[in-house]
């Protein structure tokens, strides 16, 4: 039985991966939100379950392919069904929310035909403490606890 | 970023065109398949069901949102000028972009 909430860094790469299968062509995958801080996590090798679950994970894309598979992953389709939580695309302009330099730190994979960039923790936290609710600092605190932020 | 240097309020922006990003997904998205008259097809089916919460107000808009979801992307501005000179505006239209549910879609 699948998690019914984002909790865990394997449930969005096992997304990216049932993701990169669906498409036909190369596409282009930029993920934000929680869910990159929980893929960092997984990256990395780290185990830690997200407090506050989320219930979507964010991508801004600029593939047709890519963002036809995501509008079959949104709220409500068999997808959140299945997964218990949903795709919620994003515009590119939210970008703008990050530093200028942001790419300059991101990761960048292929998962198949995808090739997936994911700006680093500290740009991904940016946002959410301009937001500044409380369920944005339990996940600086939890990025903080587990090592995912770079000291400086 | 150490553990006491957590950014402050001070930056928060707001979208630079002033449209929720929520809001600008849907023209974005919206645009970019648009074109495919496959999923054209079926966003018009979905926004013109019993079952939408909007159809109705769809119809109203029809004309607006198509015109926009079938403006080239970097064309906002001029369109946003467009609309004004009609009491409108880029914000309002893309605001009438009926949402997908995917229970249905």
């Amino acid at each position: 039985m699948p998690r019914r909430e984002l909790k865990n860094g394997k449930q969005v790469a096992d997304w990216l991966e049932e993701l990169s299968q669906s498409i036909s062509q190369l596409g282009n995958l930029i993920l934000i939100g929680s869910g990159a801080l929980l893929w960092h996590a997984h990256d990395r090798g780290i185990n830690a379950e997200l407090p506050e679950a989320s219930m979507d994970v964010d991508p801004i894309t600029d593939s047709d392919d890519v963002a036809r598979v995501c509008y079959d992953s949104l709220i409500g389709t068999d997808f959140e069904r299945e997964h218990g939580w949903h795709v919620n695309l994003m515009p590119k302009t939210v970008l703008n929310e990050f530093p200028a330099d942001w790419k300059s730190r991101a990761v960048v994979r292929r998962v198949g035909l995808l090739t997936l960039t994911v700006p680093a923790p500290e740009d991904l936290l940016i946002p959410k403490l301009k937001r500044n609710e409380p369920r944005d600092i339990k996940h600086w605190e939890w990025a903080t606890q587990i090592g995912l932020l770079r000291k400086t | 970023m150490g553990d006491t240097d957590r950014p402050s309020q001070k930056d928060v922006t707001m979208p630079p065109n002033g449209i929720l990003y929520q809001d600008y997904a849907k023209l974005e998205y919206g645009r970019m398949l648009w074109k495919h008259p496959d999923f054209r097809e079926r966003l018009l089916r979905h926004w013109t069901d019993p079952r939408h919460p909007h159809a109705e107000r769809f119809q109203q808009w029809r004309s607006e949102v198509e015109k926009l979801l079938e403006s080239p992307k970097g064309s906002d501005d001029q369109i946003d000028a467009e609309l004004r000179q009609r009491g409108l505006s880029l914000r309002v239209v893309v605001r009438e972009i009926p949402s997908v549910f995917g229970d249905f879609f």
